[in-house]
């Protein structure tokens, strides 16, 4: 991936310390576009010119949008202006797993996309980061805690903004074809696969799914 | 291979890691760290009797382990959350996973000893 949300780290043009964003606090001051504090000096450049303010980061413009992101995705807290979509590099792929051991192998098997990553581990967090950054294709699991996975690709599929995202629901509890003909008819998912998911399946699902979304398919191309 | 882990789910994930132990230490690791946690949040809950918190951990523990091959401690998961557990009590379903969950934590990290060393 040439991103990753979930792991961004950023050095201080002051002190040179690494910070890493999801770790780093928010500044006080008041403002609808605050940056971060660095942790080692605690300085941040909310009211410095704006060469200074891209100096405190190794990589400006995009770095402070994706921080951004995931800071907002981590406290729930509303969205106070829009992130730059366009700054990330596309595809854009979101997986929503409870199961941190799913993100470590959707890190490495998705890598191969060259896109932009996100990570959330509950239905509330997934929706929010989609709503913010729309992504191409969510991959998310059935069983969630806060927002069930096949209720979050419903939300994603009936709002205007999201409807273009592929969504794939991975399921180990509701197996059968009554809960996939459900899961397509009901949640407007695009894809329904059991888990336990094996590389080969779940780089072949992003594939499909990404190649459909580019050149969009015909309504119940669910596989 | 120990028996605790399915050959099959780890050819898969090596041929994913292809030489990278730096991969296997973040999956094993990130696995091992979760499976403790989760052990920890059935217990509590079987402590309490709040057997519907005490089922979602299992389903956790049992997805989790499933990814990293450790299928013999999946399948008491899955006997235990389909009602086929050969105890009833929330304690001794807890016991019944203890020692298979010990031994696949084991496993696994005897399988990246070799890996630390290579790498």
């Amino acid at each position: 991936m040439a991103g990753e949300i979930s792991d961004f780290v950023f050095a201080c043009a002051w002190c040179g310390t690494d910070n890493d964003s999801l770790t780093a606090e928010w500044c006080s001051c008041v403002s609808s576009n605050p940056s971060l504090d660095c942790k080692a000096c605690g300085r941040c450049f909310c009211k410095a010119d704006r060469a200074w303010r891209e100096r405190f980061l190794t990589s400006p413009a995009a770095a402070v949008h994706r921080r951004r992101s995931m800071k907002l995705s981590r406290s729930f807290a509303p969205a106070a202006d829009a992130p730059a979509v366009d700054d990330l590099p596309r595809p854009i792929i979101l997986v929503v797993d409870d199961d941190k051991v799913v993100h470590v192998i959707a890190k490495r098997v998705l890598a191969e996309f060259n896109g932009t990553l996100l990570h959330a581990a509950d239905g509330e967090a997934g929706l929010r980061l989609a709503q913010q950054l729309r992504p191409d294709l969510v991959i998310t699991d059935a069983f969630l805690p806060k927002l069930d996975g096949r209720e979050l690709s419903q939300r994603l599929k009936t709002a205007p903004e999201t409807q273009h995202c592929k969504v794939a629901v991975m399921t180990a509890l509701y197996k059968g074809l009554r809960y996939r003909a459900e899961a397509i008819r009901q949640f407007h998912v695009d894809a329904y696969v059991e888990k336990p998911l094996t590389a080969d399946v779940l780089r072949k699902l992003a594939a499909d799914l990404l190649t459909h979304n580019e050149a969009p398919a015909a309504a119940g191309a669910a596989s | 291979m120990h028996p605790a882990i399915d050959p099959v789910i780890f050819a898969e994930l090596e041929q994913l890691a292809d030489g990278d132990a730096e991969f296997f230490q973040d999956l094993f690791g990130t696995f091992d760290e979760q499976a403790e946690l989760l052990f920890a949040s059935a217990r509590a809950a079987a402590n309490a009797g709040r057997s519907r918190e005490f089922l979602s951990a299992v389903h956790a523990l049992n997805g989790s382990s499933r990814n990293v091959g450790a299928m013999e401690f999946a399948r008491i998961c899955t006997a235990i959350e389909q009602g086929k557990a050969p105890v009833s009590s929330l304690a001794g379903m807890l016991e019944l996973m203890e020692e298979p969950l010990h031994v696949a934590r084991l496993a696994l990290r005897e399988l990246l000893r070799p890996m630390a060393v290579e790498g």
